[in-house]
């Protein structure tokens, strides 16, 4: 008996579905990662709140230093004495001091002078602008 | 007769819906672990290199006082305000009298004088409110300045 032959189809059919899931999984996966590593948060601290706050555009050319209650400094996640901060300060702000700012993200429990000693740093580097990281209003 | 029949698998061990599923188990892990609040910022401008020293004395407007706000840590462990020559505990009160102070003139000088001790948290504090309060001029003395 002569089996029945069906006429081959030419071409390879591809599923797309699939592919396009794994895509735009891969597309929400770096949106999400790369909006979370700007945020550079690598500190937990007790922020501050503050009522007169702003999401301000982070300026280009920072230094954010964290400083925690026991009044040590964290900068990327490392912790630095006042002279290695003032280092790090000198080399950020190189010629150029117009532009160049100092956040800082203080918990709210942290001695003042601590924070102070930071501020007093500024103005001999030329730094003029200094942002206190808060917590907005809920 | 049994027809042997071409079977071409398309089964590739259900790989696409593991990863899939991997890739929405990352994104739900990346956003769960930095799922914490918004940081905002509050800002100041600090006086330029050699400018901090004791200001001349200037012509200005015969209303305008400077309001000194000297932060100090209290006998009961407290943050304790003295503004020009009072002291103030309950700071409520004192955020009530900075915004009359402020309504009657914005333009009065405000120097904040903090002792090293006072926590950080409270010195935001004050400083938030003197803003909402509407004074245009907010200062940090030094501890040169202060001593």
């Amino acid at each position: 008996m002569r089996t029945p032959v069906r006429p081959r189809s030419f071409g390879v059919l591809v599923n797309l579905t699939p592919l396009i899931d794994v895509v735009f999984n891969l597309v929400i996966f770096f949106l999400v990662a790369s909006h979370f590593a700007r945020s550079e948060t690598v500190e937990e601290v007790d922020l501050p709140r503050a009522t007169q706050s702003s999401e301000q555009e982070e300026p280009p050319r920072r230094l954010l230093i964290t400083v925690k209650p026991d009044g040590t400094y964290h900068t990327g996640g490392r912790e630095l004495s006042l002279q290695e901060v003032e280092r790090a300060l000198e080399e950020g702000v190189g010629d150029d001091p117009a532009g160049y700012a100092v956040q800082i993200r203080g918990d709210r429990h942290a001695a003042f002078g601590e924070v102070e000693k930071l501020m007093t740093l500024c103005p001999k580097y030329g730094v003029t602008e200094v942002g206190f990281k808060v917590l907005g209003e809920e | 007769m049994k027809v042997p029949r071409h079977h071409r698998s398309t089964d590739y061990g259900g790989m696409t819906a593991m990863i899939d599923i991997v890739f929405l188990l990352l994104v739900f892990f990346v956003i769960g672990a930095a799922g914490l609040p918004k940081e905002e910022t509050i800002s100041t401008v600090l006086p330029a290199q050699g400018s901090i020293a004791t200001p001349a004395p200037q012509e200005r407007p015969p209303q305008q006082i400077d309001v000194w706000l000297k932060l100090l840590v209290g006998p009961k462990g407290r943050t304790v305000v003295d503004m020009n020559g009072t002291s103030y505990d309950d700071l409520k009160f004192l955020k009530e009298q900075l915004k009359l102070l402020a309504d009657f003139d914005p333009s009065n000088p405000v120097v904040l004088d903090v002792e090293a001790d006072v926590p950080y948290g409270d010195v935001v504090d004050i400083y938030d409110t003197c803003i909402a309060a509407g004074f245009d001029n907010i200062e940090f003395a030094t501890g040169e300045q202060s001593g």
